[in-house]
């Protein structure tokens, strides 16, 4: 498949995981099951992480066009988690090689996730780093879910068809 | 075959919730609060006394966010927000409890101190 379908795809599948969890109702504004990253995930250990990155960030942007969120502070929250989580999975990936899998890449992912979104609210939103007496929870969900997620782009990481994983272009170089 | 899950990973995530554990209790309800510290984008607009009832108004982006002090706690009412996350939060009265409406940029933020003093500080 050609890079940018498969970007496009990724990306797609991203926005509507984001927009799906979104509806699963949470005591705080930002606790997040992380499911979108679970897609950067598959795509890092399927493709690569630059792909990864770029599927994250457009997928932030994507969400944040579809539940109107580009003018809230919520878009830099959404972006600079999206943005460190991918950094610091694949760095975890490159880092632990074969030591870890995707379920340690992911924890690593949602729990960075979680605290760069909390760091970003008393930065941008609250100026007080008051707002991290609500982190301590929302990093031990974030973790959970995070382990959850990885097992679950384990599997999906394990079953990918070729088309879809690095290397051969079709016909139409970029 | 890989197997689905390693050592590392495990002692990753053990890692990882334990410093969010130690996070949570760190920062557990301490000492009830004496003042409740309303900010709109960063400013502070309200310094409101927990121990005195009473209904406050501040004016964000969105339109005013309207807060309630009593019973030593504070909330918030209403608020112009889609989603009324802040109003669902609920009362917060132990210091560095907050409370955020994201949308229209309020924060209110509760601190110790000597609380009797000002009621009220504009700008």
């Amino acid at each position: 498949m050609k890079r940018i379908s498969r970007i496009a795809l990724y990306t797609a599948l991203g926005a509507t995981v984001a927009g799906v969890e979104r509806f699963v109702p949470t005591p705080l504004p930002w606790i997040r099951l992380g499911l979108a990253n679970g897609i950067a995930l598959i795509v890092l250990y399927s493709i690569g992480w630059r792909e990864a990155m770029l599927v994250n960030i457009l997928r932030a942007f994507v969400v944040g066009l579809l539940l109107g969120t580009w003018a809230s502070p919520a878009l830099a929250l959404s972006l600079g988690g999206a943005v460190v989580a991918v950094a610091v999975m694949a760095g975890t990936m490159k880092l632990g090689k074969s030591l870890v899998t995707p379920i340690g890449v992911s924890a690593v992912g949602a729990f960075v996730h979680m605290l760069t979104q909390f760091a970003l609210a008393a930065l941008l939103i609250v100026h007080h780093p008051g707002v991290f007496a609500f982190a301590g929870p929302s990093l031990i969900t974030a973790v959970a879910s995070g382990v959850l997620v990885g097992s679950l782009a384990e599997v999906a990481i394990r079953r990918l068809p070729p088309a879809l994983r690095n290397g051969v272009e079709t016909a139409g170089a970029t | 075959m890989r197997s689905w899950i390693k050592p590392a990973d495990i002692a990753l995530t053990v890692i990882l919730l334990l410093a969010a554990v130690a996070l949570t209790v760190f920062t557990a309800g301490k000492k009830p609060g004496a003042k409740a510290v309303v900010s709109v984008e960063g400013r502070t607009v309200q310094v409101l006394d927990l121990e005195t009832p009473g209904r406050y108004s501040v004016h964000g982006p969105l339109g005013d966010t309207s807060i309630e002090v009593g019973d030593g706690g504070v909330r918030i009412v209403s608020s112009p927000c889609p989603h009324k996350l802040c109003v669902r939060m609920g009362v917060a009265r132990m210091r560095g409890q907050v409370l955020l409406c994201v949308p229209n940029r309020v924060a209110v933020r509760i601190e110790g101190g000597t609380g009797k003093g000002v009621d009220g500080v504009a700008g």
